[in-house]
C-alpha cells in the first residue's frame, strides 16, 4: 500500500530508469528543484539516507555534473537511488541538509573535492561560487584554492609541491572567548597512540559549552587514487586500507560493488566465510574497545585482560588466513585464501573463539555492576533515539539508541538472508540494554558499552552458526568465481553494502571503458557518526545533562569512530 | 657483597661488549638539525627510551599493532621503551604513513619540539615505494629534515607487534636491559 503511494510520488518527481538489482529503485529526477520536496516526502516516511555521490560526467552523454542520493526503505529491504543532473554548466545544487542534517557532510566533501557548492535558496542559481568559499574540511589550508581533485582534467592536477608552503593552523584559530569562558583546543597530535584530528572545545569551569571537531588530517586523496592507480580487479587492495580496523568489511564491501556490476553470482561456501570473517572483525574490535573503556576509567586490570584476549583473537585471524587484520583475502568473485579451510580446523577455532568469549563476558559482566564503571557511563554523553535518528545516525551508535540500523536485518547479504540467522539476531536485540540500561538514560556511554557485548554474544553465536553450515559442504579448494567484466555496459554503476562492525560501509562503483574505475564514492559509518558524536559531547537540547571535559575521553572511546575512513 | 652482585650481572654485558656487538641498524644518517653531526648519539642507548607515536595519516591499523606492543604480552616496557605524551619528553618519534599533506605541519612541529639526540622510526607500508597510497595527490615525501634523523623503517602490511618489538630491539640494542 505504502510502496504503491511512494511509487506514485517517485513518478511524479522523477523517470524510472532500469536497475541494475532487483532491490533498487532508480529514478532521475526531472528538474533538480524537486530534490527538496522529495527528500521532504522520504523523511516523513523514515527513510534513511545512506550517501551521496557527486560525479563529474561532463565527458560523458549528458554532459554534466550529476549528484545520486541512496536512500534506504525503513522496513524494507530496497534502496531508492535519485539521480540529480545539474545541467547548463550550473556548478551549483539544491542542499537537503536542512531535511536530512546526515547530507551535511557528503555537502562539504562535494564543495571540498568537486567545486559544486549548495546555492543559497532554492531557485537562486550562480553560475560558479568564488573559490574562497571552501570549507576547507578535507583539503586543508596547504592546498591551492582552486583545487578540486575529483573534477576531471581542469585543475585536478595540483602545482609542484615545493609550491605549497606549510601552512600554520591560523585558519583554524578561535574568537576570543567571553570573560569566564575557555577555549581548549585538542589535536592534531593527541596524547595516546590514535589517529588525528582536532577538537576545540569552549568550556566553562569543567562543562563543555561547544565543541568543534576538525577532521580530514588524514585525507589521503584515496577516491582519486581509486580513479588513476587502480582497476576494477585490483581495487581491493586500496579498500582495505581505508579503515585499519574494519579491513575486512571495506573490501568486502568494494568486492561486492564490483560483482553487483559483473552480475556475478559468488559460491555459497565463500559468502559463508565471508559471513564467518566479517563477524570475526566485528569480535575482535567490540572486544578492543570494551578493553579501551575500561582502560579510560582506569580499571586497568581489566583493560590489561581484554588486550590479551583481543590479541588472541587477532592470532586467530592470523593462523587462519595468514594476516591478523583480515586482509588480502576478499576478490571480486569470491575470497582469496592461502590454504584450505576445513570443517575440523573450524571445530578448532570454535573451542578456542567460546574459552575468549566466556572470557570477555566473565570480565565485561562485574564491570557493568559495579559502581565504577556506573559511576562514569551512566548518563554520560547521551544521543536519544529522536537525535539519532534527527542526525541520520547508523550503526552500533544508533541501536545502542535504540534505532534499527542493521544491514544484516534490514538489507541481508549471503547467509544473513537464513532465517536462523535472523531469529539469532532478533533474540539477541536489545537484551542487555532492557536488563540494564536506565529507561531515562537510553543513547549513554553506558548503553553503547551494553550493545557491544549483546553484539559480541550474537557474533559468536552466529559464527557457530557459521561453522555448522560451513561443515555440510564438501571441501573445495576454490572460494572464487571468474568475473566477465566485459560483458559489462560502460559507464554503468553499482554499490555493494556490508554491515560492519561500525555501522553499514557502501561502495558505489562506476566503470569506464577499460574496465576501470571511473569514480568510487567510498561511505564508512564513522562519516554519518560524527555529528552525533559531536551533538552527545556538547547536546544542543537543554534537558539533558551537560557534559564534563573529562568525560570527553570515554565518550569519544564509547564511539571510537574512524578517522581515516571519514577523511578518505 | 653489594660488588658481587653488581660483577655477576655485569660479566654476560661485558662479555657481549667483548665477543661480539649486538645486531643493530646502523643510523642512515647522523646529522643535526644544523646539518652537524649528532655526536650525542651512537647507535645505542643506556637507558629506557621514551617513544611519542605520531600518525601521520595512516589507516589505523599501524597504531593498533603499535598499541599492541603495550599490552601485557609483548610488553615492552621491560625492555625500557615507554610511552610519552609529549614530544618534549620523548626520544624517539614512531611516525605511521603515509605523511598527508594535511599532517605535514603537525608532523613537523612535533619533531621540531623533541630535544635532541632524538631520532625517527617510520612504521607501516605507508612509506614504502610500493605502498598502497603512493602516487596521491594528497601524499608528501618525508621532509629531508625528519629523514635525516629516520634511524629504521618497520616495514609491514602493518608490522606484527612481534615484528615491532623485534626491530626495536636492534635499532636500540639493549646494554642494561636483559635480552628477549
Amino acid at each position: 500500500m505504502t510502496q504503491a503511494k511512494l511509487s506514485e510520488t517517485l513518478d511524479k518527481y522523477g523517470d524510472r530508469l532500469w536497475p541494475l538489482l532487483p532491490n533498487e529503485w532508480h529514478y532521475r529526477l526531472k528538474n533538480s528543484i524537486h530534490i527538496l520536496e522529495l527528500s521532504k516526502e522520504l523523511k516523513k516516511r523514515n527513510f534513511y539516507l545512506v550517501t551521496v555521490i557527486a560525479n563529474d560526467e561532463r565527458e560523458l552523454e549528458d554532459k554534466c555534473f550529476k549528484i545520486y542520493y541512496l536512500f534506504s526503505h525503513p522496513a524494507d529491504n530496497m534502496f531508492l537511488i535519485t539521480e540529480m543532473v545539474l545541467d547548463n554548466k550550473q556548478e551549483t545544487y539544491c542542499s537537503i541538509a536542512e531535511v536530512f542534517k546526515a547530507a551535511r557532510p557528503f555537502e562539504l566533501e562535494i564543495g571540498d573535492l568537486f567545486g559544486l557548492y549548495p546555492a543559497q535558496r532554492l531557485g537562486q542559481e550562480q553560475s560558479a561560487r568564488p573559490a574562497e568559499d571552501r570549507t576547507k574540511t578535507f583539503l586543508h589550508g596547504s592546498y591551492p584554492a582552486n583545487f578540486n581533485p575529483l573534477r576531471r582534467h581542469d585543475n585536478a592536477l595540483l602545482p609542484e609541491t615545493t609550491e605549497r608552503v606549510t601552512a600554520r593552523y591560523v585558519e583554524h584559530s578561535l574568537p576570543e572567548p567571553p570573560t569566564g569562558e575557555l577555549y581548549l583546543t585538542v589535536g592534531p597530535v593527541h596524547a595516546g597512540v590514535i589517529e588525528p584530528g582536532r577538537f576545540s572545545f569552549r568550556i566553562s569551569g569543567e562543562i563543555i559549552e561547544e565543541v568543534e571537531i576538525k577532521l580530514g588530517y588524514t585525507h589521503k586523496g584515496i577516491e582519486r587514487l581509486f580513479q588513476t592507480h587502480y582497476n576494477l580487479l585490483e581495487g581491493w587492495r586500496l579498500a582495505e586500507h581505508v579503515s585499519g580496523d574494519s579491513s575486512f568489511a571495506h573490501s568486502l564491501a568494494y568486492c561486492k560493488a564490483v560483482e553487483a556490476l559483473a552480475g556475478c553470482h559468488i559460491s555459497k561456501v565463500a559468502k559463508l566465510l565471508r559471513a564467518l570473517f566479517l563477524e570475526m572483525e566485528r569480535l575482535v574490535n567490540h572486544i578492543g574497545d570494551t578493553g579501551a573503556l575500561a582502560h579510560d576509567i582506569a580499571l586497568e586490570l581489566v583493560a590489561a585482560e581484554l588486550a590479551v584476549l583481543r590479541e588472541e583473537m587477532l592470532r586467530l585471524n592470523g593462523e587462519m588466513t595468514g594476516s591478523r587484520f583480515l586482509r588480502k583475502l576478499n576478490r571480486p568473485g569470491g575470497l582469496e585464501l592461502p590454504g584450505t579451510i576445513t570443517g575440523g580446523f573450524l571445530e578448532n577455532l570454535w573451542i578456542r573463539l567460546e574459552k575468549i568469549t566466556n572470557k570477555y563476558q566473565a570480565l565485561a559482566e562485574p564491570m557493568l555492576k559495579g559502581s565504577h564503571f556506573r559511576n562514569r557511563a551512566l548518563g554520560v554523553g547521551i544521543l536519544k533515539e529522536e537525535q539519532a535518528l534527527d542526525l541520520g545516525a547508523t550503526g552500533m551508535v544508533a541501536r545502542a539508541a535504540g534505532l534499527l540500523r542493521d544491514f544484516r536485518l534490514q538489507h541481508p547479504f549471503g547467509p544473513y538472508g537464513d532465517a536462523e540467522v535472523k531469529a539469532i539476531i532478533e533474540s539477541h536485540r536489545g537484551r542487555y540494554i532492557e536488563n540494564y540500561g536506565l529507561d531515562k538514560y537510553r543513547g549513554d556511554v553506558y548503553s553503547r558499552f551494553l550493545q557491544r557485548m549483546e553484539e559480541v554474544e550474537t557474533s559468536k553465536e552466529l559464527i557457530a552458526y557459521f561453522i555448522q553450515c560451513f561443515k555440510k559442504f564438501p571441501p573445495v579448494t576454490n572460494y572464487r568465481e571468474e568475473l566477465d567484466l566485459e560483458r559489462v555496459d560502460n559507464f554503468v554503476f553499482g554499490f555493494g553494502y556490508v554491515e560492519g562492525w561500525r555501522g553499514d560501509i557502501v561502495y558505489w562503483i562506476m566503470k569506464d571503458k577499460f574496465n576501470r574505475i571511473y569514480r568510487c564514492k567510498i561511505r564508512d559509518a564513522s562519516t554519518l557518526n560524527w555529528p552525533a558524536l559531536k551533538e552527545a559531547l556538547a547536546p544542543t537540547n537543554s534537558s539533558l545533562r551537560e557534559t564534563l571535559l573529562a568525560d570527553f575521553p570515554l565518550i569519544n572511546k564509547s564511539f571510537n569512530l574512524s578517522y581515516s575512513g571519514n577523511d578518505l | 657483597m653489594f660488588d658481587h652482585f653488581r660483577l655477576l650481572f655485569e660479566i654476560p654485558f661485558r662479555l657481549v661488549k667483548i665477543f661480539g656487538s649486538p645486531i643493530h641498524a646502523e643510523p642512515t644518517r647522523e646529522l643535526s638539525s644544523s646539518g652537524q653531526p649528532d655526536h650525542q648519539w651512537n647507535g645505542q642507548s643506556k637507558r629506557s627510551i621514551f617513544i611519542r607515536h605520531v600518525d601521520g595519516g595512516s589507516c589505523n591499523a599501524a597504531e593498533l599493532e603499535i598499541s599492541a606492543i603495550f599490552n601485557p604480552i609483548y610488553d615492552v616496557g621491560r625492555y625500557g621503551f615507554h610511552l610519552v605524551v609529549s614530544p618534549r619528553h620523548a626520544d624517539l618519534l614512531l611516525l605511521t604513513g603515509p605523511l598527508t599533506a594535511n599532517m605535514e605541519t603537525a608532523v613537523l612541529e612535533t619533531f621540531r619540539a623533541m630535544p635532541e639526540p632524538r631520532r625517527v622510526v617510520t612504521v607501516g607500508d605507508g612509506f614504502d615505494e610500493d605502498g598502497p597510497f603512493q602516487g596521491s595527490y594528497a601524499i608528501r615525501p618525508l621532509p629531508a629534515e625528519i629523514l635525516a634523523f629516520r634511524v629504521a623503517h618497520i616495514s609491514g602490511d602493518p608490522p606484527s607487534p612481534a615484528e615491532m618489538v623485534d626491530a626495536l630491539l636492534k635499532i636500540f640494542p639493549a646494554r642494561n636491559r636483559p635480552k628477549l
